[in-house]
């Protein structure tokens, strides 16, 4: 779609604003306001909006998009149309222990084919032994510096690498479960694992990995995000450390959301996860927290693997599932989070993380939106959709509420449910 | 014997908490009249015959492997070998791969056995349609003919057999050991309960699994102060790697606290039988005085009852429609 064709989004309810049609030219919004598509130029291309809700575009913060030597799992094409159909316009591309970015080389591979800003490794590899080239990495283009889920057991070596990076003005997006209590552990310890015979690991460990991670930001002044929060008391400790002043935020994984331990009964690979997912009481405390704003964003934490990979026993099996496609819609339909909170949790919280200030539909701001319609009924396919993987544990839900259109940067990435070149 | 056999319920013998108390009842009925087939100078049934049986064992074992495959024969049906040492999975293969070459191959009933928990329920998600899935042992989780046998063993000592509604209503049964990564506690508790009888967890706390909410039991630290009491004492295995966990002190310490020696067995009440799961670790959770010379040490009718139980299970899955004769 070339630049200069105007895109009229009519009929809808405009997040912030009310009812309103929104008109999109040269990749930013030109107009909002009601009635406009009367006025639009020969030429323009209508989406209808007509009983959907109309809102910036979703921002991930946590996407692994698989990576060079990772085309069986994901592909940078597979996962923007992924994002597309999910209502996602930008995505923190996470460097992961598969596809590790770790230099400034892997910087410029990466940023030509992935989606979003990269958040590069912490250390080399993420072995946790050394340092990755911070600086040369800033100077590629990174400004975000994560352990990739693979938390850094040294106290010493995660301070040093907040210190180095923070006089390089870069932020960290990090995982804080401790991982010598309960090392080996793959699900929750508790009832259900003592009953399925599998090894747990205690909230415990979550609570002290994150009073670790507070006192070293105390410590060191770094500006730090904390990836999928699964403790209710976790959370308590972020949002009374931000309290007095810290320069924290943090998310919940959609996954910790949805499902409970006793989901692992059935030994299905695609209810292992880490942090594993909590007791019943604990998810519904999750659910009331994000619903009370103790949490910046939700993130689809998109994982994909391979059917190999999800049929290995459950102990052996890699932790994750796939989830931009579904976490708008899981989020409103089975966590009980009303539409317009989920969009704020989904699209400015994610916004604010990242530091961009508006994350607004507003006249000369980028053309990132998306059109849900929020009594659409869709079932998740069996193939998991347009990512490279489908390991989902939502595959066959019926969920209520789908993303008909989005618009990324003035171009049109869905339409009417869709995935257009566009998004390629 | 008379009416055919009419099976009600599961497919699978994943665990005995899947199968709930009725089948259990059920099954060790079943059992007293495969001992009496074992009993025969011919111990074999055409019950099973032209049923195809795998066995497939992805982690070592001897005596449950010989047990199951000894069962598989005296009913007349055919038996495939598969071990993960000699097999395509050292060369890469997948469970999945595995399980459904074999099952090309025209097969009834898997035994799995596997280290990781929850394999025999993964695989009985790939096995087609009318196809069985038993599981001979699964990581911590669940070995139920390992419970069913040693709750049968307990009512056979007691009343000659489960035929005629004997159950073990009011015995007191302590399991010591090793509870938390023993897949036979697990399944021993669910039998034990099931049959009535009121089962006591005897171990370090660090040998206990981390949460013991709905299971039917009671726990104490103190072997001796409840020796007398008990009529079973069910030893489990305690293995050294224990140590190394950090989860033991010392294996002496270990032993003064639970090892079943000398001086505990003349605690045990009158009448109080031994069982373990074997192998047993000699010097460890007993001692080879009390193995070797204890009156009423129960290890060989569980082997013996083991071949009938697994006879009775796999009879109970896939004897649909016909007699034992």
């Amino acid at each position: 779609m070339s630049g200069s064709t105007q895109i009229v989004v009519s009929g809808g309810t405009v997040h912030g604003v009310g009812p309103a049609d929104v008109v999109i030219g040269d990749g930013v919004v030109v107009a909002v306001g009601p009635d406009l598509a009367a006025g639009a130029r020969d030429g323009a291309v209508f989406l209808d909006a007509t009983g959907c809700l109309v809102a910036p575009g979703l921002i991930d913060l946590l996407t692994d998009t698989g990576g060079p030597g990772q085309q069986e799992r994901e592909t940078p094409t597979a996962v923007r149309r992924a994002a597309a159909a999910g209502g996602y316009t930008s995505m923190l591309v996470t460097s992961t222990a598969a596809a590790p970015i770790d230099s400034p080389a892997a910087v410029a591979e990466r940023r030509d084919v992935d989606a979003g800003p990269l958040a590069g490794a912490l250390t080399v590899g993420h072995r946790n032994l050394e340092l990755a080239p911070m600086r040369m990495m800033v100077e590629a283009g990174i400004s975000w510096f994560t352990d990739g889920g693979v938390v850094v057991p040294s106290a010493d070596l995660l301070r040093h690498a907040l210190e180095y990076g923070t006089a390089l003005g870069a932020r960290f997006a990090l995982r804080a479960d401790l991982v010598d209590l309960g090392a080996g552990g793959v699900m929750h310890e508790g009832v259900w694992s003592s009953r399925l015979g599998l090894p747990g690991r205690p909230e415990a460990a979550e609570v002290l990995g994150v009073q670790r991670l507070l006192a070293l930001v105390e410590l060191t002044g770094a500006r730090v995000h904390v990836h999928t929060l699964s403790s209710p008391a976790a959370v308590q400790l972020v949002a009374q450390a931000r309290r007095s002043g810290l320069a924290v935020t943090a998310d919940v994984g959609i996954n910790h959301l949805l499902f409970s331990d006793e989901d692992c009964a059935g030994y299905d690979p695609c209810h292992r996860f880490e942090p594993p997912l909590r007791p019943a009481a604990d998810r519904e405390a999750l659910r009331q927290a994000v619903l009370d704003g103790l949490v910046d964003a939700v993130v689809a934490d998109h994982v994909p693997c391979t059917p190999q990979d999800k049929e290995l026993p459950f102990d052996q099996a890699p932790p994750g599932c796939i989830g931009l496609e579904t976490t708008l819609a899981a989020l409103v339909d089975c966590c009980g989070v009303p539409l317009e909170r989920a969009v704020d949790l989904l699209g400015n919280g994610p916004a604010r993380v990242l530091g961009q200030q508006a994350h607004a539909i507003a006249v000369g701001a980028p053309a990132d939106l998306v059109v849900i319609d929020p009594t659409a009924q869709w079932e998740v396919p069996h193939d998991g959709g347009h990512s490279r993987s489908s390991n989902t544990a939502l595959v066959g839900r019926s969920l209520r509420s789908r993303v008909r259109h989005t618009v990324n940067g003035g171009r049109i990435t869905l339409d009417d449910t869709t995935v257009t070149e566009g998004a390629r | 014997m008379t009416a055919a056999f009419e099976p009600q319920g599961p497919r699978h013998l994943l665990s005995l908490e899947d199968i709930g108390p009725d089948a259990i009842t059920e099954i060790l009925r079943l059992t007293d009249r495969f001992v009496e087939v074992n009993e025969r100078s011919i111990p074999r049934v055409p019950a099973l015959r032209g049923k195809t049986i795998a066995t497939c064992f992805f982690e070592d074992s001897t005596r449950t492997r010989m047990s199951f495959e000894t069962a598989a024969k005296r009913l007349s049906a055919e038996v495939l070998n598969f071990s993960a040492g000699s097999s395509s999975l050292s060369k890469g293969e997948s469970l999945r791969d595995t399980i459904e070459t074999i099952g090309a191959m025209g097969v009834d009933a898997f035994v799995v056995r596997h280290r990781s928990s929850g394999v025999p329920e993964q695989i009985s998600r790939w096995v087609g349609e009318g196809v069985s899935v038993l599981n001979g042992g699964d990581g911590w989780h669940s070995h139920p003919t390992q419970g069913l046998l040693d709750a049968y063993t307990l009512v056979e000592h007691l009343h000659g057999g489960a035929g005629t509604g004997h159950r073990l209503d009011g015995v007191r049964i302590g399991i010591v050991g090793d509870v938390r990564h023993s897949r036979v506690a697990r399944s021993d508790v669910t039998a034990f309960a099931a049959m009535g009888a009121q089962v006591t967890l005897i171990a370090p706390s660090t040998l206990l699994p981390a949460s013991l909410e709905g299971w039917p039991v009671e726990v104490t630290h103190d072997f001796d102060a409840i020796l007398p009491d008990l009529d079973v004492v069910a030893l489990l295995r305690v293995q050294r790697e224990r140590l190394a966990d950090g989860l033991l002190p010392t294996m002496q310490d270990y032993v003064e606290g639970y090892g079943l020696d000398a001086r505990r067995a003349d605690l045990m009440g009158q009448g109080a039988v031994i069982i373990h799961p074997g192998p047993v670790v000699r010097g460890i959770e007993v001692t080879s005085e009390v193995l070797d010379t204890h009156p009423r040490v129960l290890v060989q009718r569980q082997v013996a009852n083991g071949v009938a139980v697994r006879m009775a299970v796999l009879f109970w899955l896939l004897g649909s429609g016909v007699d034992i004769t």
